[in-house]
């Protein structure tokens, strides 16, 4: 599936960190999970649950997967993808 | 165990040690261990079996204090992210074990460990800094005093890294409360047995982590497949959209027609009666939580978001901050009688701050209002305050003193039953405790909820077998004694497992055959389903062999409190119910033979023993002649 752009919503984010994983997932040839290595992040403050939800353009858009990754393994419909 | 590779897929590979007496630092392969145990509460378990003297004390510098991730956690595995805190209980000095969830435990994988032992006792305040296999013990003293979110923010500032992941204790462990827990990422508690007061012990107040390493696993794409059909099952439940809005409290445990209210798990006025009026639970229920939950947030790899994100925008109670469970209507409203949600909600993210485990903490509160009532303390002991039922002023004012030990604060803080013993006039009696450990839970009612409780070698934790909780949907009648002994030798096994591999309780639909799937292609280990109950049910007679070597209980040390014998459920459609005593002997002799153990003593026996293939622990019971 070629992906052109993907969108993000802080709003319905929990913090889970699960896109980074799955990005990190994606980015290791699907060996390794190690969001280090994420090109989306995702921060939560402790302070007051502000979400703030980046991509940086290290992303291929999981060229060669099914669908991106981050949006696949995301299960609170916080980013989708723009075909 | 068959394997398909040396490498040790799914772990960070490392036991890091830390003698804080001498500051010295050393690691250990997990494999030393993980072969026979695992991970998480498993290894840590046999460590402090293995490695503490009997007559080592919870506050001695000997004690250990161990930290144990999942397996599988920093993995997409759902809701992969527990981690076990093992040591010596300080309410009786047997087995001391706290999970937590949160993001600390997968840092830590990242960071390179799997697990952390740390003994001795460090001159001044000290905090332990592990970043991407480095350690370093630095100076706390800025720390020390604070509260648990001052503390991560001052550490996250100091070392200016945002993504530092922080547990720590606060004023409550520091001053060596025995309901003192250890708080990570803010609002996640590794609660009871006293973990908090462990840590203080040692001067340590916090353990900050980052690390930026990788969790590899043996067969990515089996692993994945495993992940996928439980992400199916997750998401076809029928709940799932109505937790990940309100949390668990608001889309299970707390809604108005929920069994919970009328089934026995809310204790009333220090358990003086199991049900609550419904003009009551109508304060504090969804319709009213509603108001305050700003969101719901999840912790690491977690796809259900069961955490409401409470907010109190002013007031004498505005406050902001992860967490309200279903423990906490329970803690802070039915024991104290208390129909006040905001000053409730405060009180738990209060005791977030200092550091306590709700659960005890508000035992031992009760405990003292019912003595208020009954006349055995006056306002001349208790500072002035007045412990009448729904002073919610009061609760509040005395979790602070508690935590810091000021005045009638102090005469609780070593737990209610020290505290009856030195109030004498027959006070004990109203002590709701289980092995010596102040407990949450009512039990007159749920006889498979109370039977797991008090059958728990860690004193009273109804998720370590328990069964009917109300999550769970069991068409078992609620108040029936029939095949509790045989589920919960079941359901400890069970759950032993599920604390090796690090997965939450709360994650829907999960199978030990999942677990087997997950945990095989992650680590290329070739377990059945059967190998891993039977390390389960090994770990289980672990901390079995702890409490009878360390704290030596026996039989007697497996029966409720006499209140709940012999003062029947007051009101509400259990109105009567009561556990018959006979019956719980039945009970006993069945789960006994069932584990192999001695109907008279309730000690383990070298045939049990050898049977499961803890040999070993049968010649450590020999030596202490504590075996039958």
């Amino acid at each position: 599936m070629k992906v052109f752009k993907l969108w993000l919503d802080p709003k319905k984010c929990k913090g889970c960190l699960r896109c980074e994983l799955a990005c990190s997932f994606h980015k290791s040839g699907h060996k390794f999970f190690n969001p280090e290595l994420s090109s989306t992040t995702v921060s939560r403050s402790n302070e007051n649950k502000k979400i703030i939800m980046k991509i940086d353009d290290t992303c291929d858009f999981c060229e060669n997967e099914d669908a991106p990754l981050c949006v696949k393994y995301c299960v609170f419909g916080a980013r989708g993808a723009i075909k | 165990m068959k394997k398909t590779s040396d490498k040790h897929y799914g772990y960070a590979g490392n036991i890091l040690r830390i003698n804080l007496t001498d500051n010295k630092i050393w690691i250990e392969p997990t494999e030393k261990y993980a072969n026979r145990w695992i991970g998480g509460r498993a290894i840590n378990t046999w460590i402090l079996l293995n490695e503490l003297d009997p007559e080592v004390k919870w506050n001695d510098p000997q004690n250990l204090l161990t930290f144990g991730v999942g397996v599988l956690v920093g993995t997409l595995a759902p809701g992969a992210c527990r981690i076990s805190v093992d040591t010596k209980n300080v309410f009786n000095d047997g087995i001391g074990s706290a999970n937590v969830g949160g993001f600390f435990g997968a840092e830590l994988k990242f960071a390179g460990f799997d697990n952390i032992v740390i003994s001795g006792k460090a001159k001044n305040p000290v905090y332990i800094w592990i970043c991407n296999g480095k350690i370093e013990i630095r100076n706390a003293d800025s720390i020390w005093g604070k509260t648990t979110w001052e503390t991560e923010r001052e550490i996250r500032q100091n070392l200016n890294d945002e993504k530092i992941r922080v547990a720590a204790i606060g004023p409550a462990g520091e001053n060596l409360v025995k309901s003192a827990c250890i708080i990570a990422d803010r609002g996640c508690a590794a609660g009871g047995s006293g973990c908090g007061a462990v840590m203080g012990s040692k001067n340590l107040k916090a353990i900050a982590v980052r690390g930026k390493r990788s969790i590899e696993v043996a067969q990515p794409d089996r692993f994945m497949i495993a992940v996928d059909k439980e992400m199916g099952k997750i998401n076809k439940w029928q709940l799932i959209n109505e937790i990940r809005e309100k949390g668990y409290y608001g889309a299970m445990g707390g809604r108005l027609d929920s069994p919970s209210w009328e089934q026995g798990y809310r204790p009333v006025r220090n358990g003086q009666d199991e049900h609550w009026g419904k003009d009551k639970i109508a304060k504090i229920a969804e319709q009213e939580i509603k108001k305050y939950r700003k969101a719901t947030v999840a912790c690491f790899s977690c796809p259900i978001s069961c955490k409401p994100w409470m907010d109190i925008k002013e007031g004498p109670y505005k406050v902001q901050g992860e967490g309200w469970w279903n423990n906490s209507a329970n803690s802070y409203c039915t024991k104290i009688d208390n129909t006040n949600l905001e000053a409730a909600i405060y009180a738990h993210l209060l005791t977030n701050q200092l550091g306590l485990d709700g659960d005890n903490a508000a035992q031992a509160i009760s405990w003292a209002f019912e003595c208020y009532e009954k006349g055995l303390i006056t306002k001349k002991e208790t500072d002035g305050l007045e412990l009448v039922w729904g002073n919610y002023q009061v609760m509040i004012e005395m979790l602070k003193k508690l935590a810091y030990r000021e005045g009638f604060g102090d005469f609780l803080a070593d737990g209610a039953l020290k505290a009856a013993e030195k109030l004498g006039k027959n006070s004990e009696k109203f002590v709701i405790h289980v092995k010596g450990q102040d407990s949450l839970d009512g039990i007159r009612i749920n006889k498979g909820w109370g039977f797991g409780i008090i059958l728990s070698p860690v004193a009273g934790r109804h998720l370590r077998g328990s069964l009917n909780g109300f999550w769970l949907r069991s068409d078992r009648p609620i108040n029936s004694y029939e095949n509790v002994p045989e589920d919960i030798y079941y359901n400890q096994k069970k759950k032993a497992v599920q604390d090796m591999l690090g997965l939450c309780s709360y994650v829907y639909g999960q199978t030990v055959d999942d677990w087997v799937e997950l945990f095989s292609s992650a680590t290329g280990r070739l377990l059945s389903k059967d190998e891993l109950l039977h390390i389960g049910l090994q770990t289980h007679n672990l901390e079995k062999a702890f409490n009878t070597i360390h704290a030596g209980f026996d039989r007697n040390d497996d029966y409720p409190c006499k209140r709940y014998y012999n003062e029947p459920v007051k009101s509400g459609p259990y109105k009567g119910e009561h556990i018959d005593h006979e019956i719980w002997d039945r009970m006993l002799d069945t789960i006994y033979r069932l584990h192999g153990w001695d109907i008279e003593t309730g000690w383990q026996t070298r045939k049990g023993l050898e049977k499961i293939g803890l040999n070993d622990i049968a010649n450590k019971l020999e030596k202490e002649n504590r075996l039958k």
